[in-house]
């Protein structure tokens, strides 16, 4: 059947590369991104993700989880097959992960054997192809369309010398529709005449290991060609074949440097690419029992967190440092919010330091790189968003309105002749809903925001999430009239509560405001208390008929002085009850697995939500504000 | 009397199920739906559509040689038009049984088609019905009616479907026996289009990848994603001679969206799956 494919395949000559006086054609990453992010999603079974970078400039590559791909196209003089060749590199990549020529065991390393891992490189390359080939039969005549066009500028280029370049040439000449026969690489061989037999013989095993589906025979294969041909002269390195790309045993491995590595060890492993973000640690310390911030191992059967389970009957001693009042140096400049002491049962007036600040706003370029990531999912959101907005509903069987429900009269005439009474409701009306909102949607941007999502560098990190949930549900509110304002809060110790309005509920959602969000970033801990009452309180500044607190949070209140277990709980849960008080709704989204031994408490049942998967975050938080707000 | 009924009920048909309905089971239904039966209980079928809960219904009322009603429930279907109105003929009154009240009073298999189509106030018209007392009470003639034991009523249910607006009471969804249906794993999936299209085996696996490969896009922007339904379609057209490509982008990419970038990104995983 692929052959018959083959034989319909147009047979024009693959583009030459562009000439320097003819004008070159340039496709870029981001003009393709939208379709190409999705793309990659499904083929790879939602398991990778695209981006571009300037170091796969010299090829694609991928370190298990991202496909890296150059950032621009331009050696084809037509937008089409720059596309086409984006969509190829990346499916690509997807199958050399796919069918496990990637798995660490298999690939080797090439500080260890580099001529064994160039030859594994070819070899595997070439398995790859075919194997794609057979799976996805689609891309067959698009990888055929790719091994000419590759063949044809290296020949073009004139290299045929070293070891490895006849090889990569005379297999690319070999069919990809079938199993070459030993004639067609006999033929193939002797276009070499000065590396003939040796290269023959060559072929001729490669013959037989791409015959065989699994790829463990490419890493024989390979070890028996780098111990028969010698060093590598490596001013004679072949460029990688542009459509496969370069293998990074590098980045494939699993991160070496955890989280835990560093606190215990606090010196990263000097040259590595990967670190973890910096943390900042609180410079003034006027407790004597500093409650470490905790680090996640989600993998771990806890969950790597401490256990701080409250019992509601303990009772912890008194702490010297909740006696202290501010000096009038510290209240400068600040809001000043009281703090619930459980211990005493009392507030304690004029507690705590909150000091607004606007975040500067600059490049918009993660922000932007999200929205062209997911132009699908946003224009999604939206539809699902205008479906919010007030309709004017004809209301039928009403009993008074401004038009006679012909229906309803009908149906009162046949029951009149029946003899039952008949429904007096026989109008109808319209009726319009008004929605009235105000939402204030405040950021937990604690340290531990900066962890990678299951503590592995690949992955995202947390507050990278958090980043595309709040411009998900920005961009879903642009289709609402609801009003809006986003926050973050941080800070270490009641002194110094941060309060950073990302977008205030008169600021309009602008670049501005996407600058401020592009520079959301882990701060240090989680004072929950005063943070809740400052955002209430602009909430309540608010004329609206509903007023909604949405807290995104990634873990319990904590602060550096003794804002901590029941206390921190006990004060949040304070701050939510005046909230309520006042009528604001609160809600609260987080990815603390551990959430359910203190979130019922602070916000109550049915009023928070915990997160497993904390990718999904991004899209939930846009949920459940359409799901608080249907009417 | 029947065919009178027929061209009452806009909303819905009434069948003897006489040719027995092709039907592959995934797991344990049938034996769960046997139960339910013997058992008097209400069934309610949940999952995304085109996975085979109608087809399912038929083979069940053909298994159990019931006749079925199907009601395919929207949004202005009021309780007049399950149970039945008094009509106005030749100047005289005249009550004519909706599908429900039929379906009850003949003993027959009443399946209501996505439930939450259907205003709020309708659905509680089967509360009654739904719990041991299995009574239908019609206000307008004043009748009781009690159910036979070969009535069932099924409804079905699409969790994903629409917004949470359209949600069941849960009032109501607590008055059933629930099964799942998802979309059936791949070998299956496979049978079920060789069976339904009558395409060689080689196609059909292409399009059960073809199928896995879109559904990875059910949280990207897709309401609902290609269904078995789609594929099967997929498959008829590509039997009677249109090329897979296009047959693909006519029975799938086309329908499940109207987004253009996934509507891109959809026919370039067709293109890599299927070739010209």
């Amino acid at each position: 059947m692929i052959r018959d494919w083959f034989r319909k395949l147009n047979p024009t000559r693959p583009k030459k590369p562009a000439e320097p006086e003819q004008p070159v054609t340039s496709l870029a990453f981001a003009d393709v991104e939208s379709t190409l992010a999705l793309y990659v999603k499904a083929i790879s079974d939602s398991r990778l993700k695209v981006m571009s970078n300037t170091l796969a400039r010299q090829g694609a590559y991928t370190d298990g989880r991202t496909i890296f791909v150059p950032p621009e196209v331009d050696m084809f003089d037509d937008k089409k097959q720059a596309r086409l060749f984006y969509r190829v590199t990346s499916a690509w990549k997807v199958m050399q992960l796919a069918s496990g020529t990637l798995d660490l065991e298999r690939v080797p390393d090439p500080n260890e054997d580099r001529e064994q891992f160039l030859y594994y490189e070819i070899l595997s390359g070439e398995w790859v192809d075919r194997t794609l080939v057979n799976l996805w039969p689609g891309l067959a005549p698009n990888i055929e369309l790719m091994r000419r066009d590759a063949l044809a500028r290296r020949s073009q280029n004139g290299h045929r010398t070293g070891n490895l370049e006849p090889l990569i040439q005379s297999l690319l000449r070999l069919p990809i529709d079938h199993q070459p026969e030993t004639d067609e690489i006999r033929r193939v061989a002797e276009e070499f005449p000065q590396k003939n037999g040796e290269l023959r013989d060559m072929l001729l095993a490669t013959g037989d290991m791409l015959r065989i589906d699994e790829p463990g025979q490419c890493l024989k294969l390979a070890f028996e060609f780098s111990a028969g041909n010698g060093k590598i002269d490596e001013s004679t390195l072949p460029q990688a074949v542009h459509f496969r790309g370069r293998i990074r045993p590098d980045l494939l491995k699993p991160p070496e440097i955890t989280i835990e590595d560093i606190k215990t060890d606090d010196k990263p492993a000097s040259g590595s690419r990967r670190r973890p973000p910096p943390r900042s640690e609180p410079l003034l310390v006027d407790s004597n029992e500093p409650m470490p911030m905790q680090r996640r191992n989600r993998k771990s059967p806890t969950g790597g967190r401490q256990s701080m389970q409250i019992s509601l009957a303990d009772r912890e001693p008194a702490r010297t440092f909740h006696t202290v009042p501010l000096t009038e140096e510290e209240k400068k400049g600040a809001h000043l919010y009281h703090e619930w002491d459980y211990l005493r049962e009392m507030y304690l007036p004029e507690w705590n330091a909150l000091r607004t600040r606007r975040p500067k706003s600059g490049s918009t370029d993660k922000v932007d790189q999200i929205l062209r990531q997911h132009t699908a999912l946003i224009r999604h959101l939206k539809q699902q968003f205008e479906a919010l907005r007030p309709e004017r509903m004809r209301l039928t069987r009403q009993l008074d309105g401004d038009e006679l429900d012909l229906g309803a009269y009908v149906d009162s005439q046949a029951d009149q002749m029946a003899g039952l009474s008949p429904s007096e409701k026989l109008y109808s009306k319209v009726d319009e809903k008004e929605r009235n909102i105000a939402l204030a949607c405040l950021i937990d941007l604690s340290g531990s925001t900066g962890a990678w999502i299951d503590d592995d560098p690949r992955n995202d990190q947390v507050i990278e999430v958090i980043r595309r949930g709040v411009v998900f549900l920005c961009e879903a509110l642009t289709v609402l009239d609801d009003r809006h304002a986003v926050y973050g809060f941080t800070g270490s110790t009641r002194k110094q509560s941060e309060f950073s309005i990302v977008k205030e509920f008169d600021e309009s959602y602008g670049e501005t405001v996407k600058g401020r969000m592009n520079g959301l970033g882990p701060g240090a801990y989680t004072r929950m208390g005063p943070a809740i009452r400052h955002a209430v309180h602009n909430l309540t500044m608010q004329s609206a008929r509903v007023r909604i607190l949405m807290l995104l949070s990634d873990g319990r209140p904590n602060d550096f002085d003794g804002y901590g277990g029941r206390y921190g709980v006990e004060d949040t849960r304070k701050a939510l009850i005046e909230a309520r008080q006042s009528g604001v709704n609160t809600f609260a989204l987080t990815i603390d697995g551990e959430a359910r031994d203190y979130m019922p408490y602070m916000f109550g049942l049915g009023h928070y939500m915990v997160i497993e998967d904390t990718p999904a975050l991004a899209t939930r938080l846009s949920e459940v504000y359409r799901r608080l707000t249907v009417q | 009397m029947s065919i009178e009924h027929l061209e009452q009920w806009s909303d819905a048909q009434l069948a003897e199920v006489e040719e027995e309905p092709y039907y592959l089971p995934i797991g344990d239904e049938v034996t769960i739906f046997d139960t339910a039966y013997r058992e008097q209980l209400p069934v309610m079928l949940k999952g995304p559509t085109g996975v085979g809960k109608t087809r399912f219904v038929r083979a069940m009322a053909h298994r159990l040689g019931r006749p079925l009603i199907t009601v395919a429930c929207h949004d202005d279907l009021t309780a007049s038009d399950l149970l039945g109105r008094f009509l106005i003929k030749d100047n005289e009154t005249v009550w004519m049984d909706g599908p429900l009240t039929y379906a009850v009073r003949t003993g027959a298999i009443c399946y209501l088609d996505e439930i939450v189509e259907a205003r709020k106030d309708t659905t509680v018209v089967i509360h009654p019905l739904t719990d041991d007392r299995r009574r239908l009470r019609l206000e307008k003639t004043g009748e009781v009616l009690a159910a036979p034991p070969e009535f069932q009523l099924i409804i079905s249910y699409n969790p994903g479907y629409q917004s949470l607006m359209k949600n069941l009471k849960p009032s109501t969804r607590q008055r059933f026996v629930a099964i799942d249906f998802d979309f059936p794993p791949p070998d299956e999936e496979l049978e079920i289009i060789c069976h339904e299209s009558g395409v060689d085996r080689e196609t059909a696996q292409l399009l059960v990848r073809l199928g896995e490969m879109i559904r990875n896009l059910s949280d990207s922007g897709l309401d609902e994603p290609a269904s078995t339904r789609l594929l099967v379609y997929a498959a008829k057209l590509i039997r009677s001679g249109i090329s897979p490509r296009r047959a693909c982008e006519l029975a799938i990419a086309a329908p499940i969206t109207d987004d253009a970038t996934v509507q891109e990104a959809v026919s370039d995983v067709v293109t890599t799956i299927f070739a010209e």
